[in-house]
């Protein structure tokens, strides 16, 4: 229990009013500072307020990006109290709809939070529902909330603090893509890709003459006719591909709620979706300070994996050189379609995707464009640098095309649809050489 | 709301002894002039001036009471709008910081806010009749009142406290 400022600045009055009253021998001082003597004694002997306990919950711990996720902040009242002030400490990320979040200092230190002022009769508990605004991906502890448990007059509050353990994991929401870059090579599994390979399928291919043992069935009538001698039809196979996301978390930028690595996770999360949903395998490396990989594998439950993993992905800080060697190779497989998303900005990711382009990878690279977080320039020296760095960007992006690597830039105020489509003119375009 | 009932009251109670004063106006506008101001900026910066919005009101109460007199009427009513002045100042402050309000709680807090008044002017009009009726001189006589007044308080808070256990 603890006394609150309006406990002394209405002890002060009385006080002060009653000593001038004494002083100047003035009736109406001492009256003027009675109220306060009396609101003070009532106050202070009105049974004080007991800790109130508090529990949050969740309608469900799962979310997208920019939904909206109930909580239900159940508290207990202490007895002698007449209303309980709840702070709620939501992480960054996590708004309460309609709040506004104000520094409260608790355990020694200084968090944001929305306050809730309610009223709890006797010693029942009572149920809050508080919309609570996922506004960026993440995985948050919810529930810190701080309770203030006031007596009527306001004088003496309890405190308690209730650590939240509740989990919410904000996914970020995924872009519509409405096609993706086709792999140059396919996997020996079923799939939705035609293969380039000849075999059993459905798409024609050719034709070629008869091996004794083939079923005849698999007879080009009409080939056989204007040729005199058996031919048979072959097929495309409908196999599937390997596509690893490649992330770079080496370097981070920020400006407001946007940073590379938001628009890279959630770049990540829309082609997951769109491999997986295709019946691709599709893996994940995170490549930074700290280097976390998924195998490529199919299936939904390989977008929850995928999914997860991104929520944990943050950027190391790191000095150590790295290069593809510390990725294991089963996290690369073999005529993977590598997909890059990366600001181009540590020389260390930089080496690495050539060195997947050089290990023969069907590499595209989606640069996330660190121009959006740089800052006006001030003076013309700043505005030469900026130019130079610009121009070393363009020669960066011209040594991958001509390893025949697509670069498209993407800054997050375009649609992703739209930046696979460019991905695919050049493929479409561009050679393809194995190295 | 809230905030706005407690601007009216503050500029309410700065008007009264400035008006009513006969000498020092000029010391006494500005005090309430002041008191205003840092009830205000108390409402805006979140409580932390709404002890010297009360200290400056009542030293201007005070310095005309002592040079001009404001009669008994006024010393029965002025300390009670004191009162309430710092319940509202209060209040706003602790609104203002709000992301969501029970509704349950105004009624409560108006009804406090209420007996806060009725309450204050009774324990002023208590030690203002003591004081006249005292055989033992004005200001001791009025401090007696004080005391009896805050005796009546107890006495009440123990007898409403006794009937809400059994409740």
């Amino acid at each position: 229990m603890k006394r609150t400022g309006k406990l002394s600045v209405y002890a002060a009055l009385a006080a002060a009013c009653l000593l001038a009253g004494l002083v100047l021998g003035r009736v109406e001082l001492v009256a003027l500072g009675a109220p306060f003597a009396v609101f003070l004694v009532v106050g202070v002997s009105w049974r004080p307020p007991s800790p109130a306990k508090a529990e949050v919950s969740l309608d469900r711990v799962r979310a997208l990006a920019g939904e909206e996720v109930e909580a239900a902040l159940t508290i207990v009242n202490g007895s002698g109290a007449s209303w309980v002030e709840a702070a709620v400490f939501l992480p960054e990320g996590l708004r309460m709809q309609g709040g506004e979040r104000r520094g409260e200092r608790t355990r020694g230190r200084k968090r944001q939070a929305d306050r809730v002022l309610l009223r709890v009769a006797g010693e029942e508990g009572r149920v809050v529902r508080l919309p609570i605004n996922c506004e960026r991906w993440g995985s948050f502890r919810v529930g810190d909330v701080l309770l203030t448990s006031k007596g009527p007059t306001g004088l003496l509050v309890s405190d308690s603090f209730v650590t939240g353990r509740q989990l919410l994991r904000v996914y970020p929401r995924p872009d519509w893509i409405r096609s993706s870059v086709r792999p140059e090579q396919t996997q020996p599994f079923v799939g939705n890709r035609v293969s380039k390979r000849e075999g059993e399928g459905l798409e024609f291919a050719g034709t070629r003459p008869y091996v004794h043992g083939e079923r005849p069935r698999r007879i080009n009538w009409r080939a056989t006719t204007m040729r005199r001698e058996l031919y048979v039809n072959e097929q495309h196979p409908e196999h599937n591909a390997d596509v690893v996301l490649f992330l770079d978390t080496f370097s981070e930028a920020r400006r407001f709620d946007e940073s590379i690595l938001s628009l890279a996770v959630r770049a990540a999360a829309s082609l997951a979706d769109h491999y997986l949903a295709t019946r691709d395998r599709v893996g994940l490396v995170a490549f930074g300070g700290l280097l976390r990989w998924l195998t490529p594998a199919a299936g939904e439950v390989q977008r929850y994996r995928i999914a997860e993993a991104l929520l944990e992905t943050e950027s190391v800080l790191s000095f150590a050189w790295k290069d593809l060697e510390v990725v294991p190779k089963r996290a690369l497989t073999p005529q993977a379609l590598v997909i890059a998303l990366s600001p181009l900005l540590d020389q260390r990711s930089v080496q690495a995707l050539l060195d997947v382009r050089r290990r023969g990878f069907d590499l595209a690279v989606i640069e996330i464009s660190p121009l959006r977080f740089v800052g006006e320039s001030v003076d013309p020296l700043t505005d030469l640098a900026l130019r130079l760095w610009r121009l070393w960007r363009e020669t960066l992006r011209y040594r991958y095309e001509q390893l025949g690597v697509a670069v498209v830039t993407w800054d997050g105020t375009t649609p992703l649809a739209g930046v696979m489509e460019e991905v695919g003119a050049f493929r479409r375009f561009a050679r393809y050489v194995p190295v | 709301m809230v905030a706005l009932a407690a601007l009216v009251l503050a500029t309410g109670l700065a008007l009264y002894p400035a008006l009513r004063a006969r000498e020092l106006v000029a010391l006494a506008a500005i005090l309430g002039a002041a008191g205003v101001m840092a009830a205000v900026i108390s409402m805006a910066k979140l409580g932390q001036l709404v002890g010297v919005a009360l200290f400056l009101l009542a030293a201007e109460y005070a310095v005309v009471q002592v040079v001009s007199g404001l009669g008994l009427a006024g010393a029965a009513v002025y300390p009670a709008g004191l009162l309430v002045l710092g319940e509202l100042l209060f209040w706003a402050v602790e609104l203002a910081r709000l992301a969501a309000l029970d509704r349950a709680i105004v009624a409560g807090k108006v009804l406090m806010v209420g007996l806060t008044a009725v309450g204050g002017m009774l324990a002023a009009v208590i030690a203002l009749a003591t004081a006249a009726m005292s055989p033992i001189g004005a200001v001791a006589g009025a401090l007696a009142g004080g005391g009896a007044a805050v005796g009546v308080f107890a006495v009440l808070l123990l007898l409403v406290g006794r009937a809400s256990r059994r409740a």
